[in-house]
């Protein structure tokens, strides 16, 4: 962006190399502290996996005992660094974290010393729960992105081991459901706490639920089922959808979010371009008119997610 | 401060030291800039790839697939209408519309050519053509990023499909170095003329995520038949490449950090030369290490990114590598973490004595 003022304004060439240096290249201060970090993460990084594939390594004539001894001491050091009070919050919460996966090591390691036999979907459900007092708690944004991917696990290994053979519809109705309670719970949580999850985290899990709803729409329209029940949880599927995508098109609009606002922009297409494959189904011209639709849906789709965006800037 | 009052900040500042800036000209350079999010640019390029899906089943049914004249006419026509609304201010036909109907044509054009001539070497000289043609007749950043894309990907098939692996490795450091020189003369670069200044960013772009792939790709077991040479040398030529880079990468914020201390500068180059010896034979360690730094260099954010997710997949593609053993794996990992550590210790203690000064 600083390039278009050197072509708006009457800056010489040195003069703007300077404003460049100043404004766009990393200042000297910011390079000693991410060399530190940087270097220190790799080091470590490096060091603790080259540990870890050693253990892997003799991983078969390590007694049980010391198996658990070596995941529990770990456990216990996380743990520990995680509530200690000399050390950095970023460190904390990333002992935290590393805490968190190591409850799932220490589950995978019991079940394969002792064979209990138990569906994958068993350790992902414990997992969850030992792991959300933690995130909760944590104020961090890793924490609560690792936990909705250990809960979303979790409910597809369910539909996956144990109620395999069911409609898709329940998996979707399950999956939708989950995930606008996990972008949710953050926020009502973080108000207790005055913590707001990054922004990445809302981008992220909303962009799922548009996904997942996109998929409710289209498990309804070309469902060819017979079932009473399973249309009756199609339909319910499709409301659910509905009112999602109704609810998050409000909410982008209250928070004046263009992220949110193109995400709906762009279900809205798709939602269209699947009812006139339903309608016109595969015929020669209907083709034709669906690359039609695709070019000229782009142009509508940039052109109103532009307007938007610039007649939010001019009011603020 | 938040990104508008920085700007204000900005242009008050130029105003007192008495520049004349043409504010209406550069709030709407801002605005522009604005709208051109990556998310319309994703959304610009899909759409292209889909309505060409789209057109070429439609094509596929009625036969005219299969006619040659129709598609080239058909390609021709539809690059002729892309680049007639290219020049459109409103970025919707611009971006969205154009670069849709864009890659609708190309893909006509290449396929009609394909139909004249059914050898993939000819077609791939043909497909270098259009994109070098593309690059200089269409002024679009998302344009001229799928055609330096192109670009490459046609001179990599040349060099896979006509056997000289060789030319692989000296391809592979041409473009590593390409991208560091252009991060490395950003200013000088941007600066010489608005030509210049508009190309920077989408060919830096495509050249960054060009190498960075060819770096994991030559990294990976299934692809090694292709990168192999009888001549033994050159994988000891693409080793002292990558290291010459990698060292001028260091000196150079060495120099900008303005380290004096001989014995911190030596220590520090000897230990990123060992690790780049070290991980010789997974190229996109040594890669993702040079683009991470000057990324950081050049505030370059999605490029950061993105070489750290390099370093993550070389990370797992070094765990299922079944040529080395998982003793051998976990000794050259704690050795490589022993000398990041070196350089951190080093690096903390050139700046705490710096500071105590």
């Amino acid at each position: 962006m600083l390039y278009s003022l050197c072509e708006c304004s009457s800056l010489e060439k040195k003069q703007f190399e300077k404003l460049v240096e100043e404004y766009s290249c990393t200042k000297v201060s910011h390079w000693k502290k991410f060399t530190e970090y940087f270097f220190l993460t790799l080091g470590s990084g490096f060091l603790l996996s080259g540990i870890t594939f050693f253990f892997a390594y003799n991983w078969n004539n390590i007694p049980g005992f010391w198996k658990f001894g070596i995941i529990l001491f770990l456990l216990i050091v996380s743990i520990v660094i995680s509530i200690s009070r000399n050390i950095k919050i970023l460190v904390q919460k990333m002992s935290l974290l590393g805490a968190s996966v190591l409850v799932g090591v220490l589950l995978a390691v019991f079940g394969q010393e002792y064979q209990t036999g138990a569906n994958a979907y068993d350790l992902f459900l414990v997992w969850t729960i030992a792991v959300f007092s933690w995130t909760a708690v944590s104020e961090f944004t890793p924490q609560w992105l690792f936990w909705s991917v250990l809960s979303n696990t979790t409910l597809i290994l369910y539909f996956n081991q144990v109620v395999s053979g069911s409609n898709i519809s329940y998996l979707f109705i399950g999956l939708l459901l989950l995930n606008i309670f996990i972008l949710i719970l953050p926020y009502m949580l973080g108000k207790m706490q005055n913590y707001i999850p990054h922004s990445y985290y809302r981008s992220l899990m909303i962009f799922v639920c548009n996904f997942l709803s996109v998929f409710g729409v289209a498990i309804w329209l070309f469902s060819e089922t017979g079932n009473k029940d399973i249309q009756m949880n199609e339909v319910t599927l499709l409301l659910i959808s509905i009112m999602w995508i109704v609810g998050s098109f409000y909410a982008s609009l209250k928070i004046k979010n263009i992220l949110m606002f193109s995400y709906f922009v762009l279900t809205v297409v798709s939602i269209v371009l699947m009812l006139l494959y339903k309608v016109l189904g595969d015929s020669e011209t209907s083709f034709l008119i669906y690359t039609l639709y695709v070019l000229f849906g782009t142009y509508g789709l940039i052109k109103i997610i532009s307007h938007q965006q610039r007649k939010w800037s001019y009011e603020s | 401060m938040s990104l508008k009052n920085e700007w204000d900040f900005l242009l008050d500042k130029l105003k007192c030291n008495g520049i004349q800036v043409d504010t209406f000209q550069f709030e709407k350079e801002i605005l522009s800039w604005n709208l051109r999010t990556v998310f319309v640019k994703t959304i610009a390029v899909l759409g292209g790839f889909l309505a060409m899906g789209m057109l070429s089943v439609f094509l596929g049914i009625t036969g005219i697939l299969d006619n040659e004249y129709v598609m080239l006419a058909l390609g021709g026509i539809l690059l002729i209408i892309s680049y007639v609304i290219m020049k459109n201010k409103d970025n919707a036909i611009s971006d969205g519309l154009s670069v849709s109907i864009y890659i609708t044509g190309f893909f006509a054009v290449v396929a009609s050519i394909a139909i004249f001539n059914d050898m993939m070497d000819d077609l791939v000289y043909f497909i270098l053509f259009l994109c070098i043609l593309g690059l200089s007749m269409f002024k679009n950043s998302i344009v001229v990023f799928l055609n330096c894309i192109g670009v490459y990907g046609s001179l990599h098939w040349i060099v896979v499909s006509n056997q000289v692996n060789y030319l692989f490795c000296f391809y592979l450091l041409f473009l590593v170095s390409f991208c560091v020189f252009l991060f490395w003369n950003e200013i000088k670069i941007r600066t010489a003329n608005k030509q210049l200044n508009f190309y920077y960013s989408p060919v830096l772009t495509a050249s960054f995520i060009y190498s960075l792939g060819m770096g994991i790709i030559s990294s990976t077991d299934i692809f090694f038949s292709y990168y192999q040479t009888d001549i033994r040398i050159m994988p000891y030529i693409l080793l002292a490449g990558l290291l010459v880079i990698t060292l001028f990468t260091i000196y150079f914020i060495l120099k900008y950090l303005k380290i004096s201390d001989l014995f911190s500068k030596i220590s520090v180059c000897i230990a990123v030369a060992v690790f780049i010896l070290l991980w010789g034979h997974y190229p996109a360690f040594s890669v993702g290490l040079i683009f991470a730094l000057w990324s950081f260099q050049n505030q370059f954010k999605a490029g950061f990114i993105m070489a750290i997710c390099t370093f993550v997949w070389s990370m797992g593609l070094y765990y299922y590598d079944l040529n080395i053993t998982l003793l051998g794996k976990s000794l050259y990992l704690i050795l490589t973490g022993v000398l990041f550590l070196l350089i951190y210790w080093i690096v903390h203690k050139n700046r705490n004595k710096y500071e105590k000064k």
